[in-house]
């Protein structure tokens, strides 16, 4: 009987052992032939904009759970936001939300607002924001199955953390979940994650799986949203699958790009880096975080907006006469910790050199990702200065001299939410230096969400907008609760 | 950002690079300046029907443009 009981969990042991061993990441499924009209991509998923309709784009930053209440907050303001259009009917500002380009922590909020919009704003914080997310993702490792599992050479936390992410939060949506939804009826989606053998970004869109002629929408939105939050060395690289039966050709723009002598540099790198997927030796892509090329989200949105490179081109609704007014709102989670080695002799622990490594760089492009936007949309809005000053000077000095076509008829806003700006000392040393994590107290959340209200309700680039498209409309006055500010950041 | 325009007798939409950027002339048949990235582009315009653009294509570099003297890239549709 002994033997035989020993025999028994002996051959559980192989099983599980087998099985385990076995564990492979989902495959992204293959994808036969290129359509323009099918997939995941904006023009399928968003009807073509009117031109007298603000495009709202929104940016959500990386920074775990601090960044998804952070943008969570600045949607639930976006909500509040109403003004009058030239018609006279009153409009929500969130009904004009265009894209949602996030990465990380951020892309939790974007996802979960994307699949589920009609239960958002009820559901989402307890759905995540509250939740223990790094605690459920630790006691996942005590599993005795996942040990053989990770045992695998094709399974790793990753994997295991999109399982997690698909079971209790995206409930096993797909991609086709998003396509299936009303044309208009959500935003569209860029969850950014960032492709580490090119060093390049990487989005979860059927353009940028084209490349890799497989199909998005057989993959779960969890799977993007783990890439795009693949913290390094804390998770493994995520890996996807890139098939080598021809589906199609690439975009014409990327033989074109590829043409050093007559591109700019930068060109030249997106096209390469896009046409790598179709070299022979490149079988797999592996993701980590996209914080790692753009902790903010603003690359792809940049690109969009100074290209038509992009496959989601907004250059291109302008040249349509299609975007009379552009609203970029960036949500930035990020953190200023104070410092005081340099006060001792002694260097900075390992911990710390390598939490500077890790974040250091992430800091830094996100800061030029802002430069470069709002330094841009400056730039456009001189050129039609220009252009309208010349056509006064003619028409005072030539007055039968034919005006100048103005090609910039675009009103162009870029507001940046960031803790720097919290005019309260106390309060943004606190917001500054909170912990990057899956899991947060549940009033320091609420805060966040507080803190991302008030500072679009004071962003002046915000209000200058909303009143050059309604001069009528006036910014809610919001005050962050004192009990709040005690119980999170101590007493003053 | 760079400026170009396409001219031609006849009104049709600008391709760039294969993708659609609007027709060549506003309704008063005033030429509309389209915007685009520096570098090496493709231009096409698509004819109204019964008619071919001449030359079917242009490559061409755009570059040191600004909106008030655009690029000007000129077809035919015979």
């Amino acid at each position: 009987m002994r033997i035989a009981i020993n025999r028994l969990m002996l051959l559980c042991a192989c099983v599980t052992l087998v099985c385990g061993g076995c564990a492979h990441y989902p495959d992204n499924p293959q994808l036969s032939t290129i359509s323009p009209a099918t997939g995941y991509r904006y023009s399928v998923v968003r009807p073509q904009p009117a031109g007298d309709k603000p495009f709202v784009l929104l940016a959500f930053s990386g920074g775990g759970t601090r960044a998804a209440a952070f943008s969570f907050g600045l949607m639930e303001e976006l909500k509040r936001v109403e003004y009058t259009a030239k018609d006279g009917t009153k409009q929500r500002l969130l009904d004009d939300v265009e894209i949602i380009s996030s990465v990380s922590g951020g892309s939790f909020t974007s996802a979960y607002y994307a699949l589920f919009p009609e239960r958002f704003f009820d559901d989402f914080p307890r759905q995540f924001l509250y939740r223990d997310i790094q605690g459920g993702l630790f006691w996942r490792l005590f599993n005795p199955y996942n040990w053989f599992r990770l045992a695998s050479a094709d399974f790793s936390r990753i994997d295991m953390a999109d399982e997690y992410y698909n079971c209790t939060i995206f409930g096993n949506r797909t991609f086709a979940d998003l396509l299936a939804k009303p044309k208009g009826s959500v935003p569209f989606l860029v969850l950014n994650a960032t492709d580490i053998s090119i060093a390049h970004r990487f989005e979860f869109s059927q353009d940028q799986f084209d490349l890799l002629c497989s199909d998005l929408s057989g993959v779960s939105v969890s799977r993007a949203v783990a890439a795009s939050s693949n913290f390094p060395v804390a998770f493994a690289p995520l890996t996807l699958d890139i098939y080598k039966e021809s589906c199609g050709p690439l975009p014409p723009w990327i033989g074109l790009g590829l043409d050093r002598e007559n591109n700019p540099k930068r060109r030249v790198a997106d096209a390469t880096a896009a046409q790598s997927y179709r070299e022979a030796d490149r079988r797999y892509a592996h993701l980590l975080d996209g914080g790692l090329s753009d902790n903010l989200g603003l690359r792809g949105p940049f690109q969009a907006v100074t290209t038509t490179d992009s496959p989601w081109s907004i250059l291109r609704l302008a040249n349509l006469d299609k975007l009379g007014r552009l609203m970029v709102i960036a949500a930035n989670a990020k953190t200023t910790k104070q410092r005081s080695w340099d006060e001792k002799s002694s260097p900075p622990s390992i911990g710390a050199v390598l939490d500077v490594a890790l974040n250091g760089p992430m800091d830094d492009v996100s800061f030029d990702s802002i430069e470069m936007t709002d330094g841009h949309f400056k730039q456009m809005k001189q050129l039609s200065r220009t252009v309208d000053s010349c056509n006064k000077l003619l028409a005072k000095n030539c007055p039968d001299a034919q005006q100048i076509n103005n090609p910039i008829s675009t009103d162009f806003t870029f507001s940046e939410l960031t803790f720097d700006d919290i005019p309260d000392p106390r309060l943004r040393r606190c917001l500054q230096e909170l912990p990057t994590s899956f899991s947060l107290p549940e009033k320091t959340v609420d805060l966040l969400r507080s803190a991302a209200g008030y500072l679009l309700m004071n962003s002046s680039d915000f209000i200058t907008g909303m009143k050059r498209l309604d001069p009528a409309w006036q910014p809610r006055q919001i005050t962050i609760d004192g009990r709040l500010i005690d119980d999170v950041c101590g007493g003053a | 950002m760079e400026f170009f325009v396409c001219i031609c007798p006849a009104t049709g939409n600008v391709i760039l690079d294969g993708n659609d950027q609007g027709p060549n002339k506003d309704s008063s048949g005033n030429l509309q300046t389209k915007q685009c990235n520096a570098g090496l582009h493709t231009v096409a315009l698509r004819c109204p029907a019964g008619k071919t653009c001449s030359p079917p294509q242009i490559t061409v570099v755009i570059e040191n443009t600004d909106p008030i003297a655009p690029m000007e890239v000129a077809f035919q549709c015979v």
